[in-house]
């Protein structure tokens, strides 16, 4: 059984000696051995075929010379001993004349190489009988393109989004037809077939790529990125900023590791799909409710039709979202001194919303949006610094959301790494907010990772460096990172600033020089998102644009503000 | 703050609100060095390596002033064919390597922030185009030689400037078939070239420009076996402009004039018994800790660094120039499998000696710090000491100091208690 990775393979030339090919990719959760023979900054994939060989999964392989990644990946393979018989098939980078000669030499090297192993007869009828037609997709689909994505992923992405899709990366779409001729004639065409089949990310020339961004039928394009593929993170935004249907950019270490936030991007970029499709309800009686369930505390509001608040309950998510989530608004409703069958819609947002029902959910970005919307029409740019996650979303003129990034797995750029150097520095959060908006000397935290970052912080210390300025630095190092998730989905004016860190004014100021803009900065913080789900619903639900409402709405909500606080730093620094 | 952080500073944020004002301040600064270098030069430096850093600083004013009468190429593209029609090839890695050696880095890098994981060498040259500060030239040269950096970032460059590029694809198999298509690409190249200078490529000008680089590459093998055993002192800026001597101006009277003065210099310096390092990949030559440890200290020295030999190592001569050339191209240690990379180590090490080799992993450069482990195991294995260091030869966010430091020092006290 030859395992392959990459849709240039002649598979059909395996075919040719009876033997049957299978592809090598699928994700798994974690490589552990990958990082300890390659190196940590290689991407998932490339660890993921390391793992595969040691495991003993691939005693027969055929490698292309892809990347840097792959040429590597070929070298420990044959260091390894474990691969019986291991080919690194050359690939050139273009489809002109002179790289398909020598990609026919490559084929029947591979060709030969295999006779020599397996002492197997290759006959062309077998060859020639294994080419298969193209499949043809109906309907609209979601295209996935960018760097390698596996079956699974491309079914999550389905899943997720509501539409069929279509996997544009390394295998998704291998199609070769079958080579007229005999001879040497026929290994030209069968090269050339090859070669001409839609150009992946790693190719030169991306024209052929561009095709894909203009078929009818495309409904949206969700753009994979590999942590540490340089291909894919390079072309990405090149990519979006040429298609004309809604696109959205996904980032993966080919881990299993990342769907709960994959979720959230996917959920939103649903959102945005449906925008158009979805009539708004119209509800002219009753309540709403909407609850943010955090990972750390779950809020309920309940509006009335005025979008007046009538209630509101925060309660510390403790034995479960579903749970909390029932607590709270049993709470709410209580202190509304309202029934359940008064109110006309519950809205769940936050990381628990997937414990609520299916026509309740609505992600945070979305939310977000609207609720910075409903605070100010004007608002172009949301830049959200919570606890765990930053987030930058562009909006367009009625709220709906055009673009949005958010940061990776990683803390830097978050209120947690914040909160874990205020800890290195030996201070609480609230005393670190205290500083930082000046300093006397310039010093800069190079390290983004928040490992390394604390080791420089408790250098510095030991330097007697000035901890203003070290604060200060730390602020910049933040505000850096944010401006790369900005700069991902374009920086329009103005923009809003949300979340706990908007508190933090050496943070704000750090992020106002990097971006050159200045910040308007949302009173209600981080968690007035159940605030907002209910606002955003209800204006929505009544038909009426919610800033119609807003003066009436804002006075009360004003008066949470010292609430909001509380948990501002409650959700914001994960207490 | 020393005066070259205070100007390279001032560049890098004039860089961010006026590209073109930025370049000419950078100019002015490039002038005054070259007029100190040529007058006032670094007496610790042997006579060799103060022509040559007044040389590479004449080179890159010259650039920047000219930028119509150069191109980009990438550090491994032969440029034989381009000082043939007068123009001068400036390198994306090496011009990075310089603006890092300014201090005017970081704005560049921030300007190309798409991909934190892109190598640093790589994203200063895309911020710096975007910024302005690197002059837009009229053409590109590269190749897939050493990594995939360059087929990302030239392309990206083409199409967002409308740049026309020549790409010369080295195939992954060390043979001479290979060579021979190699060979072709380069015939290709310089009618792309003639095309674009308008200019002709008279063969007998190539085929002097490459008997100049071999001349070059012989006088750098016996300078190889010359350093083994005396030294000159030197720094490891020196070390980083002779990459661009092996590169850029090989083939160049420059080039060449530059290697018949070392190899003197060496004929003449002293028997030397202290530390040698073999240095393997990319020197982050303007980090600190580097530079305090390695810049003319008689304990320990660079001997050879593969940046520098890693086509000149394995030069095979051919009559042919298109030959020649694509043979340092296919037979560069950055080919083919990693055997290949640690054959070549080798051949130099039998040459200089070294007690010890540093590899040094760029953050960002997949091919070297995924080969890193095997590397270190089969020099181990073959007795030679070998040091992982991992670092960024730009990025300072990627860099540590103390741990340079510390690694760094331990390796070499390790080294001397052992000899
Ligand atoms: S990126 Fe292209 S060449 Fe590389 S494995 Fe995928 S399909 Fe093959
Ligand atoms: S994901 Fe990118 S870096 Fe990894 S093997 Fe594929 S092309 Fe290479
Ligand atoms: S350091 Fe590595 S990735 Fe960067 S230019 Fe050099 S070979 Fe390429």
């Amino acid at each position: 059984m030859i395992r392959y990775v990459c849709k240039y393979t002649p598979i059909e030339l395996f075919a040719g000696f009876g033997v049957s090919c299978k592809p090598l990719e699928a994700m798994a959760s974690q490589y552990p051995d990958a990082d300890r023979l390659g190196h940590a900054n290689l991407c998932g994939f490339g660890k993921s075929v390391i793992q595969a060989v040691g495991d003993g999964d691939a005693e027969e392989l055929v490698l292309v010379n892809c990347c840097d990644v792959m040429r590597r990946v070929a070298d420990i393979a044959r260091k390894s001993g474990k691969c019986r018989f291991l080919f690194l098939l050359d690939l050139p980078h273009e489809d002109i004349a002179c790289s398909r000669s020598l990609f026919v030499r490559e084929i029947l090297r591979l060709k030969d190489a295999y006779t020599r192993y397996s002492g197997k007869e290759f006959s062309v009828e077998r060859f020639l009988s294994a080419f298969v037609p193209e499949k043809k997709a109906s309907g609209t689909y979601i295209g996935l393109v960018g760097a390698r994505a596996d079956a699974s992923l491309a079914a999550f992405v389905s899943q997720k989004t509501g539409y069929p899709v279509e996997n544009h990366t390394c295998l998704g779409n291998r199609f070769v037809p079958r080579p007229e001729g005999t001879g040497d004639a026929m290994w030209d065409a069968y090269a050339a077939a090859l070669l001409a089949q839609i150009p992946c990310v790693r190719m030169d020339r991306n024209v052929g790529r561009s095709a894909l961004y203009h078929d009818p039928q495309l409904a949206g394009v969700v753009y994979h990125a590999m942590k540490f593929c340089d291909f894919s993170q390079m072309e990405c935004n090149e990519a979006l900023a040429s298609c004309s249907v809604p696109s959205i950019r996904i980032e993966t270490d080919y881990t299993t590791q990342s769907e709960g936030q994959l979720a959230t991007r996917l959920e939103a970029f649903r959102e945005t799909l449906d925008k158009t499709k979805e009539p708004p309800m119209k509800i002219r009686d009753g309540f709403v409710a909407g609850i943010d369930s955090g990972s750390t505390s779950t809020d309920v509001v309940v509006m009335d039709q005025n979008q007046t608040i009538v209630a509101s309950v925060i309660l510390p998510t403790g034995r479960g979202a579903r749970a909390s989530g029932e607590e709270a608004l049993g709470k709410a409703l209580e202190e509304a001194g309202i029934s359940r069958d008064q109110v006309a819609r519950v809205v769940a947002t936050g990381y628990g919303r997937d414990s609520f029902g299916d026509d309740q959910r609505i992600t945070e970005i979305s939310c977000h949006a609207k609720g910075a919307h409903f605070l100010d029409p004007s608002v172009r740019t949301v830049i959200d610094i919570g606890g765990q996650d930053s987030k930058a979303i562009r909006l367009d003129e009625a709220g709906g959301v055009v673009n949005f990034a958010m940061n990776d797995k990683c803390a830097a750029g978050t209120g947690r790494f914040l909160e874990m150097m205020a800890r290195a520095l030996d201070m609480d959060i609230d005393q670190m907010a205290r500083m930082g908006d000046t300093a006397n000397e310039k010093i800069v935290i190079s390290s983004m990772c928040t490992v390394f970052a604390e080791s420089e912080v408790v250098s510095l210390v030991a330097k007697n460096k000035d901890v203003g300025d070290i604060v200060y630095a730390l602020d910049a190092s933040v505000a850096s990172k944010i401006a790369v998730l900005v700069g991902r989905v374009g920086l329009t004016e103005p923009v809003m600033l949300t979340g706990g860190v908007a508190k933090n004014p050496g943070v704000v100021h750090a992020l106002e020089r990097k971006l050159s803009v200045p910040l308007a900065i949302s009173p209600y913080g981080a968690t007035v998102r159940g605030h907002r789900s209910g606002i955003v619903r209800l204006g929505e639900m009544t038909g009426f644009p919610p800033w119609e409402n807003f003066s009436k709405t804002a006075g009360k909500l004003f008066s949470f503000l010292p609430f909001v606080i509380i948990i501002r730093v409650l959700v914001a620094y994960g207490s | 703050m020393s005066v070259v952080d205070a100007f390279g500073g001032k560049v890098g944020e004039l860089a961010v609100t006026d590209g073109q004002k930025a370049r000419s301040l950078m100019l002015l600064g490039y002038v005054a060095q070259e007029f100190r270098l040529k007058w006032f030069p670094d007496k610790r430096l042997p006579k060799s390596k103060q022509y040559l850093s007044w040389l590479i600083m004449r080179y890159m004013r010259g650039v920047l002033r000219h930028p119509e009468q150069s191109a980009m190429t990438s550090l491994f593209i032969p440029c034989e064919p381009l000082l043939s029609v007068g123009y001068a090839p400036y390198s994306a890695e090496g011009v990075s390597a310089f603006m890092t050696g300014t201090r005017c880095q970081d704005p560049l890098l921030d300007a190309a922030d798409e991909d934190p994981g892109l190598c640093s060498y790589h994203r200063i040259f895309l911020g710096g185009t975007r910024l302005g500060l690197l002059p837009t030239p009229p053409f590109l040269l590269y190749t897939n030689v050493a990594c995939d950096a360059n087929m990302i970032t030239f392309p990206h460059v083409s199409r967002t400037y409308h740049i026309p590029r020549f790409c010369v694809e080295v195939p992954y198999e060390i043979s001479q078939d290979s060579v021979r298509y190699v060979a072709d690409e380069l015939r290709e190249m310089v009618t792309f070239i003639e095309d674009q200078t308008h200019r002709l490529i008279a063969q007998d000008t190539l085929r002097s420009a490459v008997n100049r680089s071999r001349e070059a590459c012989s006088l750098y093998l016996r300078y190889l076996d010359l350093v083994g055993s005396v030294n000159v002192p030197g720094d490891v800026t020196s070390q980083m402009y002779e990459i661009m001597t092996n590169h850029m101006l090989l083939g160049s009277e420059e080039s060449l004039r530059y290697w018949r003065m070392a190899v003197s210099d060496y004929e003449k310096g002293k028997p030397d018994h202290g530390l040698k390092l073999l240095w393997i990949h990319t020197i982050p030559f303007a980090q600190m800790p580097v530079r305090t440890l390695l810049n003319f200290n008689p304990r320990v020295r660079i001997v050879a660094c593969e940046m520098s030999y890693e086509s000149m190592i394995a030069f095979q001569d051919d009559p042919d120039p298109y030959l020649a050339m694509a043979g340092r191209m296919v037979r560069s240690s950055f080919c083919g499998g990693v055997e290949h990379r640690v054959d070549q180590i080798l051949a130099v090490q039998k040459r200089v000696h070294a007690d010890g080799a540093v590899l040094f992993g760029h953050w960002g450069c997949k091919a070297t710090l995924a080969s890193s482990g095997m590397i270190k195991d089969e020099l181990e294995a073959l007795g030679l000491p070998c040091l992982f260091l991992d670092g960024d030869g730009c990025d300072i966010h990627n860099q540590s100091d103390g741990q340079t430091e510390t690694r760094l020092q331990a390796f070499v006290e390790m080294l001397e208690a052992g000899k």
